[in-house]
């Protein structure tokens, strides 16, 4: 275990455990019952949880996929809070965690180009911040737990801190939560499949945003949410939640890592996308977790008519990953982009891709999958075109790129294509092969090292998902790629 | 989603047992199915160094067919498959083929389903040692709401360096059809260059156009676009459309 998890990562650094609530290893009603007791939940939240709990038993290991066998349930800790509240100043959290997050940089990014950051700190947000001239617009960043109870001190507090009269914040927040409330489990229902009946009951943490209509965030400056676990043989279960109203704009970014353990740790979201009629949403993830995690995410997005939805997914940590991003375009007119990265080394098989679900006409989406396996990793990119009966001239676009380097990594391609309408056209495209030995001798012959000349090689296979991140993010990728080719030569 | 848990080593020995248990196709290697309804395994084994074409027609086929075919080393193999489905029509065909080493196979497939029938065609091609060049260029046409699943599956074994794979899907789907396409490729040696497209499509609202403004009306138009879709494979399109 320790051989697999052992590969350089700059995250790896841990801080003493603290806690204010911890509950012991193992899922059951009780523990159920306990997370619904400490949010101070109302009752239907808790049968909510322990319905999902029923389903969670009832539902089987998937069979298909990348080896989940070594998950153990009963070996988790699936909730530990560190603060008693959400501070809105990185000054007044612990000492501990306040290390954590300087080391990863967020208080500087918030500073350079961020609108507002959610920092979750094993199961619960520790931080949490909103440009105030967006939160004038209405706009609405906050904590599922504030989302789903919004109590009137929560309001009050939140109030204080964005410096809006209380009367306004209220009104937008009111308004924000009776969609949170209507959306909240619509896209990907607790019986979707195992992972999200296990988050559904004992979820924790995680972003609630609404963007009124015709408010246009900054594309270039995201809403972004970082979660970080400390604690050994850890599951977070973050919930996110994304509604955008009639012909907003909004960019989302979500970042994670963990230190190096020799434990497993399980981190299973969900995360739900509704883009409303001619909005705009892009969902980017940057995935780092360490060579420990079990990273089995479900994300979906619902986009009506002329709406667009991007999910852009960067997948370079975990042992294992299992996530495939996936748009129902239900409205005529709605666009989707699915562009998907995967990097497997040692130990890890990324199991990635994604779904275009087309239903309303004239829609259309676009697939880019790009994935490089190394050092003995394996990367699957998976993915599921349907154009239902009623979607007439739908297009859609799939390209999927692999490179092999070495002769102990492998991959996969698995795409399923089910076209029910005639109107509809359909292309994907697939290659796969290893570094190009005449472009590698072109470069070593004048004058680069062959680490250089694969990392630069490899640098632009990866230019159509690269050029698609925030800048700091495509700075980090390069980073990123540059190590990690350290032990890809010789 | 798709079950990927399959035994390669299990698959690798099937042929060996199979040889001594089933029906060995005869000396011309060809194949033809009229009106069928059965299950059944045919294996078909290419010695090293062979060059032949092999044709498979499965004509109004109903039932679960199987068929295996072994290339030894060095071989340059032509094999082209029609299967056709009408009416009534449910039928699975299941192609295995496992290639040794330095062989050039060329597959041409043609699966068409109408009047409600249904197709289910598994194009499964592993290389198993170096050297090899396969070409898999299928074509699918699903019409009058029949039912049409091609997958085209290739595994490239961690002892086939400097081989070629390439899989081409074409489909062109009718109203109230449905066809689906799963091309696959697993892939365990980075010696090798890979690909796959699919492409499915209408008919082509520009060469439609095209060929009505010089006077054939549009189920002419039709027709003459669907013979260039099946050029290669020599069948009226008048049994199609």
């Amino acid at each position: 275990m320790q051989d697999i998890v052992s590969r350089d990562y700059k995250y790896d650094f841990k801080e003493k455990e603290i806690y204010t609530e911890k509950i012991a290893k193992g899922l059951n009603e009780e523990v159920i019952r306990r997370i619904s007791s400490i949010k101070n939940e109302p009752v239907s939240l808790t049968d909510f949880r322990l319905r999902a709990f029923k389903i969670f038993l009832e539902k089987p290991m998937p069979l298909w996929g990348a080896n989940l066998s070594k998950i153990d349930f009963d070996e988790i800790v699936y909730y530990i809070r560190t603060t008693d509240k959400i501070e809105d100043d990185w000054d007044k959290l612990p000492e501990e965690i306040k290390k954590t997050w300087d080391k990863l940089g967020i208080p500087e990014a918030e500073r350079k180009f961020l609108s507002g950051v959610g920092a979750q700190y094993e199961s619960e947000n520790v931080y949490h911040s909103l440009r105030k001239d967006l939160a004038m617009k209405g706009v609405v960043f906050i904590d599922p737990d504030f989302g789903l109870n919004p109590t009137e001190e929560k309001i009050r507090e939140l109030s204080i801190t964005l410096g809006i009269e209380y009367e306004k914040v209220r009104e937008d927040i009111l308004r924000a939560c009776e969609k949170f409330k209507q959306y909240f489990s619509s896209v990907i229902p607790m019986s979707d499949n195992k992972f999200a009946a296990l988050n559904s009951c004992v979820f924790s943490g995680g972003s609630f945003i609404y963007v009124p209509k015709d408010v246009k965030l900054d594309m270039n400056l995201p809403l972004q949410a970082y979660f970080r676990i400390n604690s050994s043989g850890f599951g977070q279960f973050e919930r996110t939640l994304i509604i955008a109203d009639e012909n907003s704009e909004v960019s989302y970014v979500e970042g994670c890592s963990a230190p190096v353990y020799s434990k497993q740790s399980l981190h299973a979201a969900v995360v739900e996308v509704i883009a409303e009629r001619g909005a705009s949403v892009r969902y980017t993830t940057i995935q780092n977790w360490s060579g420990d995690v079990y990273n089995l995410v479900t994300k979906r997005a619902l986009a009506k008519e002329n709406a667009h939805v991007e999910w852009i997914d960067c997948n370079l940590g975990a042992q294992v990953t299992m996530k495939y991003p996936s748009v129902i375009l239900q409205g005529d007119n709605s666009k989707a982009d699915l562009l998907s990265l995967a990097y497997a080394s040692k130990g890890q098989h990324q199991d990635a891709g994604c779904k275009a679900i087309h239903i309303g006409k004239n829609t259309s989406s676009r697939i880019v999958s790009k994935s490089i396996s190394a050092n003995g990793g394996r990367a699957t990119f998976r993915a599921q075109v349907k154009i239902s009966e009623k979607a007439e001239n739908a297009r859609v676009d799939s390209q999927c790129d692999a490179l092999i380097l070495d002769s102990n990594s492998a991959s996969d391609t698995i795409p399923v294509l089910q076209i029910m309408n005639s109107t509809s056209e359909v292309k994907h495209e697939a290659s796969t092969g290893k570094i190009d030995e005449d472009k590698l001798f072109y470069l070593m012959s004048r004058g680069l090292t062959e680490k250089d000349a694969k990392t630069l090689i490899v640098l632009g296979f990866l230019i159509p998902i690269a050029k698609t991140l925030p800048l700091e993010y495509a700075v980090e990728l390069n980073r990123f790629i540059d190590l990690s080719m350290e032990g890809s030569v010789g | 989603m798709i079950e990927m848990n399959v035994d390669y080593e299990k698959l690798r020995e099937i042929p060996k047992e199979i040889n001594e248990k089933f029906f060995l196709a005869n000396d011309d290697k060809n194949l033809e199915i009229n009106n069928e309804s059965f299950s059944e395994v045919y294996l078909i084994k290419l010695e090293d160094g062979e060059k032949r074409d092999i044709n498979f027609d499965f004509k109004q086929f109903n039932g679960v067919a199987k068929v295996i075919l072994l290339i030894g080393e060095g071989c340059n193999v032509n094999i082209r498959k029609i299967v056709r489905a009408t009416g009534e029509n449910v039928a699975s065909i299941d192609f295995l083929t496992l290639v040794d080493k330095n062989s050039k196979v060329n597959m041409n497939d043609l699966v068409f389903s109408k009047d409600y029938s249904r197709i289910e065609f598994f194009e499964r091609v592993f290389s198993l040692r170096e050297g090899n060049n396969i070409k898999i260029n299928a074509k699918a046409i699903s019409k009058d709401k029949s039912k049409t699943f091609f997958e085209a599956f290739a595994f490239v074994d961690k002892n086939s360096g400097k081989s070629k794979f390439n899989i081409k899907e074409e489909g062109i789907i009718f109203d109230n059809s449905k066809l689906e396409f799963l091309p696959k490729l697993k892939i365990e040696n980075n010696e090798v260059t890979a690909g796959h497209s699919a492409f499915i499509k209408k008919f082509n609202e520009n060469d439609l156009f095209y060929l009505m403004s010089r006077g054939l009306n549009l189920d002419g138009a039709q027709k003459l676009l669907l013979e260039g879709f099946l050029s290669e494979f020599e069948i009226g399109v008048d049994e199609i459309y």
